[in-house]
């Protein structure tokens, strides 16, 4: 009777965790493989389409169009609507120096929260970079301008709003040599060499930005 | 002693895996969760460090552009070299990469014979429709078609660079891009 419960106890302290590890051994080599140890996400962007017909100045009175402009040395926000005097978009564009390499990101975006306060229902954003802006700047400025953290959610998450979350990129056609530097600047097109009159100030012209790629929710 | 011994000799010693053990599960419990969190198929080159952004659009799917500082690939394949990140001054100068719009116009040619039903694709060159004016209208109807490029750059690449790969994928038909970040 003793030796019989004497060799269950045995039997029951020894747990055999070998095929539980062989199993372990065999899942963890084929996790490795699959595991994503970056995360990655995208920026929807487009680049403009011709259209003689169309512009991309807003139609509806409530929504404006921001043209940012990105050198080495400022950043320069203007601003386009339909139904806005000039002396209004003059009052609404902004300029914001570079400091050595470190871009003026929350003037910017302050600046865009009061935009978009004023006006809603504006989505787009034409960015005109320099040639030689660094791409991950670029990136960071977009980022300040497609959304904002607004405090926390409940659950302790973040909560962002969206500002202008429609990017369209764009670029500048060099200056003729023998042209004046006055109404010179404007912006390439996207189909050809026959692009709009310049996305720069507060007509860009020809160029109407395709509709915003879906965003995540 | 002796006598322990003795009386152990028929029994193997004895390995303590319990430690192991947890020490995998742990290690199988995180490699789990990361691999929820896999991004489709997505192979990020390895020559390229892509800029990090608070972006929080979620990942999908489209024809992979990667724009490294040795070469230009479209789904992996090379299509033109780079010179330190740059394209040549003839091709700044065009506005295009006349390889890349090749290769890309084959694909959105895919896209778009993929895209359109067999029978429509037929009937296609008789009942040719106008373009719709409305641009907006015309996107929409093109938002699943999967004409989309995903684009992927290194942080370091000047936006010359980008715009003229851009740029090229629009002489394609790619009017729309995702450019591919690490999110932060």
């Amino acid at each position: 009777m003793f030796s019989r419960w004497h060799q269950a106890r045995d039997e029951a302290a020894d747990i055999n965790v070998i095929p539980v590890m062989n199993l372990f051994m065999v899942l963890i080599p084929f996790l490795l493989m699959g595991a994503a140890f970056y995360h990655i996400g995208v920026i929807p962007v487009s680049t403009p389409t011709h259209n003689p017909q169309e512009s991309d100045v807003p139609k509806t009175p409530t929504t404006v169009s921001c043209n940012v402009v990105i050198t080495k040395e400022k950043v320069r926000l203007t601003v386009s609507s339909v139904s806005l005097e000039e002396e209004e978009l003059e009052t609404l564009a902004g300029e914001w120096p570079v400091k050595g390499d470190v871009y003026p990101i929350q003037p910017l975006q302050d600046h865009l929260k009061d935009l978009k306060a004023r006006y809603p229902k504006s989505t787009t954003v034409i960015v005109l970079p320099d040639d030689d802006i660094a791409y991950q700047s670029l990136v960071g400025v977009l980022d300040a301008m497609r959304e904002f953290q607004d405090g926390k959610r409940p659950d302790g998450e973040p909560l962002y709003r969206e500002l202008f979350p429609v990017t369209v990129f764009s670029r500048f056609i060099p200056p003729p040599p023998d042209e004046p530097e006055e109404g010179a600047e404007g912006a390439e097109g996207g189909e050809g060499a026959d692009g709009g009159e310049g996305a720069d100030g507060a007509d860009p012209g020809a160029e109407a930005p395709p509709a915003p790629e879906e965003e995540a929710p | 002693m002796k006598a322990s011994r003795f009386l152990n000799r028929d029994k193997p010693p004895g390995l303590m895996l319990t430690s192991l053990l947890d020490m995998f599960t742990i290690i199988l419990i995180f490699l789990i969760v990361s691999f929820e969190a896999e991004d489709y198929d997505f192979k990020l080159d390895p020559t390229l460090t892509l800029p990090e952004s608070t972006a929080r659009s979620v990942f999908k799917p489209a024809v992979n552009i990667a724009i490294t500082p040795q070469s230009v690939l479209v789904d992996r394949v090379e299509v033109v070299k780079l010179v330190d990140g740059k394209a040549t001054p003839e091709q700044y100068a065009a506005g295009e990469i006349p390889e890349l719009v090749d290769a890309l116009q084959k694909h959105y040619e895919r896209i778009q014979a993929e895209a359109a039903p067999p029978d429509e694709a037929a009937e296609a060159p008789e009942q040719a429709d106008p373009p719709p004016t409305e641009g907006d209208d015309a996107a929409a109807e093109d938002e699943d078609d999967g004409s989309i490029i995903l684009v992927q750059a290194d942080r370091n690449h000047d936006y010359k660079t980008v715009y003229l790969v851009l740029r090229s994928a629009s002489i394609a038909g790619f009017v729309r891009y995702r450019l591919a970040i690490l999110k932060k």
